[in-house]
């Protein structure tokens, strides 16, 4: 019997040949992806395409089985397709080492896969990928892991939500007065280390703060004088930069960090009223301390129950971290200046010196501050954003997108679901299940119309572009690109300008909003004059029909408005007895995020696709509930069945 | 002796030790797991418990390898062919993880002699489990229907709670509680007798995929241990035969158990195996862990309605 035979028994021979004939492309080839390529090479699917701008990392080994040791720092999108490939020499498999947000990926080369796949780890390029597939129309299945936890849905424009429909979380930002002179926190501490320590030693700019620094702070005179004075202190600490490479470098920055920096914040009074002053540290004080040198002795003597990694270091420690990650990472940044003078090194969870030296200042400030002070195994999660994941879930969170990919090319999307991956004590499933949303009317991503327009950019101007757009049934148009305003009837400052002029270039998308304030998205596509022949543009996809469906899409935003307003306003009377649908769901999130359990039919809270996720909740526990009434014997003969190991096996699997 | 975890193996396994800690992982290390069978259920099962950094994995597997096992298991290649599966399975999985030891024994279970028996301490489900201490975990995947069965005996874990102080600046509060379960066997779970109750009602125990992957086993003892083909006619007459008299012993309803479940018996394919696969591994790697609560005791999934539900049969009081 043939290869492909048990798949063609379980599937049907027709969907079988669907599948081989069927194009997809895979969007990331990290944790889901290495599980997801093997599935599909495995599952009959002959064209794939597979994209990833990540390299290989030691710690992707211990679930991203495609890649082995020697595979270190190739790229991911390459090697899977290798190993895939010895899985199962018949397939074609394209791989590219690129960012799936790059400007060749154009929304005719979605259209050019009947499915695509995302199995991704970060909110941005999942939004660019459900919003090319919207653009595009081709069915996307999203996925999602962290921990135990994974979800699995369908995205289809006009069908189903998509992935913008619902807000998603944005990261935590801190205030900047909060991370350079009054830390309370370890996260402070650490961000402080990270963002703006690291920056200020290593760093090629002024003052290169990471965007979860947030600089919307009450803008009073108290604030602008403590930040100048925060200016002038970096300033002198760039002076000490200088001698880098001399005899007593890292004593004179832990000194200046550590004490002169801190002793100035300590004498500003009022803001200590409420708060503990923070104790200045002396390098030399530390280092000749013997109480410290029996402890740090004492610590080398529990490192064999204990990974240095995993526990506290002793403040002597700390130091000698401190200045050994200190002397490797200027050296490291001076040899790298003699090529280029703009050189820098950037902080990366995975590069052992950066990650030395960040906890060590952190714990060191949080000493100084008398904040609780962490492992580098702590640190190292909190200041990488790291995400715990296991190969199971992957693997069956890559299963379950298959099956939905089966659905999706039988053109059952109907019986698709959204799949969320359960964990805990004795739940009555593992998967639980919840019919596809419906598109949320609100959604200003996959609410639009999406057309594509061939066009001379180099030649065309924005005035050639309202005329066409005119003649297109788009009166009195607005036009903005990303939020800025390119063009409207009161504004033709544009209107001679060219399109490229503007960064109007291939690929782009424009609004356009026309009298009756129905929005229609244009996909750019640059086109030679010469080639678009008598015409001087060419419009892909029907105007008419995306602007009768813009008059539905209004129609029902508004209806959702007033149903939303006239729940409010009932809600007012009576708050116990009515709640809009919305609120209702608000509510049970509240009741769910508290407790673990609650009934079997309650709709779950969603786990959050990109960045932290919250456990879905299921049913509860299963407990009891089967096998009274009495016992006859009817057993099948065990004999046959299987065997059991005991002392040297602790667990037996029967295929 | 012990194997404590090094710091190379810290940062191999970084990712999952953040998940289930260092005790969890250590307990792991020092664990060894008999797989019974290589298929394509277990090259998943063997991927990710290898990945995982289990101690040592043997595999006992007689049968050489067909054509067609190439389609689901990728542990396999075409110049496998006519080699001992658990052989060219073993050479795929050392390469997942060098630091586990994989094990092959190419003998046949059903003609071991009792010595290999002693060697393995293996002795027979009905006491071994009870007697050994040893955890036990029979699984399977027919076309888009897989189940997996537990018997732990007894099992001892521990849970942790996080609790988030009042105080948001103050570190969450773990607290570890010590639990503990009583397992049935398999066999006390077959003989378990339902009462005939309401098809509606006994779904809410139990799924029909239950009484399904029963009925196959019962075709495999009426026919040397082979599995029935979807296409052969006897075959599936065979079949509903067994079914009409298993549901009867089992006092349920003879309609419970429909035609379209005994279709596809016959039929490993890889997205069901990786989900199944998947769920087996996980709770092996939970048990084994000593943290959190295993499988009690049966998993049953149904990949057309893309469920899967987890069903506690316990013994006929």
């Amino acid at each position: 019997m043939a290869r492909d035979s048990h798949l063609e028994t379980t599937i049907g021979k027709s969907l079988a040949k669907t599948v081989a004939d069927s194009r997809v492309l895979m969007v990331g080839a990290g944790g889901i992806g290495c599980e997801l390529l093997k599935n599909l090479v495995m599952s009959g699917f002959k064209n794939i395409e597979v994209i990833d701008l990540d390299t290989i990392d030691l710690s992707n080994l211990n679930r991203q089985f495609l890649f082995q040791k020697q595979h270190i720092k190739k790229s991911k999108a390459h090697v899977a397709k290798e190993s895939a490939l010895a899985f199962n020499p018949d397939v074609n498999i394209v791989s590219r080492h690129q960012n799936i947000k790059e400007h060749e990926f154009s929304v005719d080369w979605f259209k050019s896969f009947d499915l695509v796949m995302n199995a991704l780890d970060n909110l941005d390029a999942r939004r660019h990928v459900n919003k090319m597939c919207l653009a595009a129309n081709v069915p996307l299945v999203e996925s999602g892991t962290a921990g135990y936890l994974g979800q699995v849905t369908i995205i289809q424009k006009d069908k189903t939500e998509c992935f913008d429909c619902q807000p998603k979380e944005t990261p935590k930002t801190f205030p900047v007065c909060t991370i350079r002179s009054t830390p309370s926190t370890p996260i402070h501490c650490i961000v402080w280390a990270k963002s703006y320590l690291f920056g200020l030693l290593f760093g090629n700019t002024e003052d290169d703060d990471d965007e979860i620094v947030s600089q919307e702070d009450n803008g009073d005179e108290e604030t602008a004088k403590e930040l100048a004075a925060l200016a002038q202190e970096a300033q002198a600490l760039k002076a000490i930069l200088a001698s880098a490479g001399t005899e007593g470098f890292a004593q004179r920055v832990f000194d200046k960090v550590f004490h002169t920096d801190i002793q100035r914040l300590r004498s500003m009074e009022d803001m200590w009223k409420s708060r503990k002053p923070p104790t200045p540290l002396k390098y030399d004080v530390i280092m000749s301390s013997t109480e410290d040198l029996q402890m740090a002795l004492d610590a080398t003597t529990l490192e064999s129950q204990n990974l240095k990694d995993q526990r506290v270091w002793t403040l002597r420690e700390t130091i000698e971290v401190f200045s050994d990650s200190l002397l490797k990472l200027t050296s490291r940044l001076t040899t790298m200046r003699e090529t280029d003078a703009e050189a820098s090194v950037q902080f990366d969870k995975d590069d052992s010196e950066t990650l030395d030296f960040v906890t060590a200042t952190a714990n060191l400030r949080a000493h100084v501050y008398g904040i609780e002070e962490k492992s580098r195994f702590q640190v190292k999660a909190m200041a990488g954003n790291i995400i715990p994941a296991i190969a199971t879930t992957n693997a069956i969170v890559a299963g379950m997108m298959v099956m939905l990919a089966f659905k999706v090319l039988n053109k059952r999307i109907a019986d698709c679901k959204t799949s969320y991956l359960v964990y805990g004590r004795h739940r009555p499933q593992l998967i639980v299940s919840e019919p596809l949303a419906k598109p949320n009317p609100k959604c200003y991503i996959c609410r639009n119309s999406y057309i594509g327009l061939k066009i001379d950019t180099e030649k065309s101007t924005v005035q050639d572009l309202v005329s066409l757009l005119e003649e297109n049934s788009l009166q009195d148009a607005e036009i903005q690109e990303n939020g800025r305003v390119i063009y409207d009837p009161d504004f033709d400052d544009n209107a001679e300008k060219t399109l490229a002029s503007l960064e109007l270039t291939d690929g782009k998308f424009i609004d356009v909003v026309d009298e009756d304030d129905r929005k229609i998205i244009v996909c750019l596509k640059h086109v030679d004059s010469a080639d678009l022949g008598e015409s001087t543009y060419a419009i892909e996809g029907d105007i008419e029909q995306a602007l009768e469906q813009q008059t539905v899409v209004r129609q029902q935003l508004k209806q959702a408005e007033a149903a939303e307003a006239a729940a409010e306003h009932e809600h007012q009377e009576d708050p116990d007895v009515i709640m809009s649908d919305a609120n209702k769901k608000r509510k049970l999130e509240e009741v769910l995020s508290t407790s673990e359990t609650t009934t079997e039919d309650a709709p779950l809270k969603k786990t959050t696709l990109g960045g932290v996720a919250h456990p879905p909740v299921a049913g509860a526990n299963s407990g009891d509930g089967v096998g009274d009434g009495t016992s006859t014997a009817q057993a099948v003969d065990l004999d046959e069945i299987v065997v059991v190991d005991g002392r040297a096996v602790d667990v037996v699997i029967l295929d | 002796m012990e194997h404590k975890i090094t710091e190379d193996e810290a940062a191999l396994y970084d990712r999952q030790i953040r998940l289930w800690g260092l005790e969890a992982q250590h307990r792991m290390r020092n664990a060894s797991i008999l797989v019974a069978g290589m298929q394509a259920l277990s090259n998943e099962v063997c991927k990710n418990i290898v990945l995982a950094g289990v101690g040592s994995i043997t595999i006992l597997e007689h049968e050489t390898v067909t054509e067609e096992d190439l389609g689901a298991q990728f542990f396999l290649r075409q110049g496998d062919i006519g080699r001992n599966r658990g052989e060219a399975a073993a050479e795929m999985a050392r390469l997942l993880n060098p630091r586990v030891n994989v094990i092959v024994d190419k003998e046949d279970i059903a003609q071991k002699p009792s010595s290999y028996f002693s060697q393995f301490n293996v002795i027979r489900i009905d006491n071994a489990c009870r007697e050994t201490k040893t955890g036990f975990y029979a699984a399977g995947v027919h076309g888009f229907f897989g189940y997996m069965f537990c018997d732990l005996t007894h099992h001892e874990y521990r849970e942790e709670q996080k609790e988030t102080p009042l105080d948001k600046s103050k570190e969450p509060e773990t607290t570890t509680s010590h639990l503990s379960q009583d397992y049935d066997s398999l066999v006390s779970t077959l003989e378990t007798s339902w009462g005939y109750p309401k098809p509606k009602a006994l779904k809410r125990k139990v799924s029909p995929l239950f009484f399904a992957i029963q009925i196959l086993w019962l075709f495999q003892l009426g026919n040397g241990g082979r599995l029935p083909h979807a296409s052969s006619h006897d075959d599936l007459e065979a079949l509903f035969k067994l079914r009409d008299e298993r549901l009867k012993s089992a006092q349920v309803d003879g309609g419970f158990v429909d035609n379209d479940l005994l279709h596809t018996v016959s039929a490993e394919i890889a997205p069901v195996c990786a989900i199944v696969g998947g769920f087996l591994a996980q709770d092996i790697l939970k048990t084994l862990s000593g943290k959190d609560a295993p499988l009690l005791n049966y998993f049953l999934y149904n990949g057309i309605e893309g469920t899967g539900l987890v069903h506690h049969v316990q013994k006929s009081t």
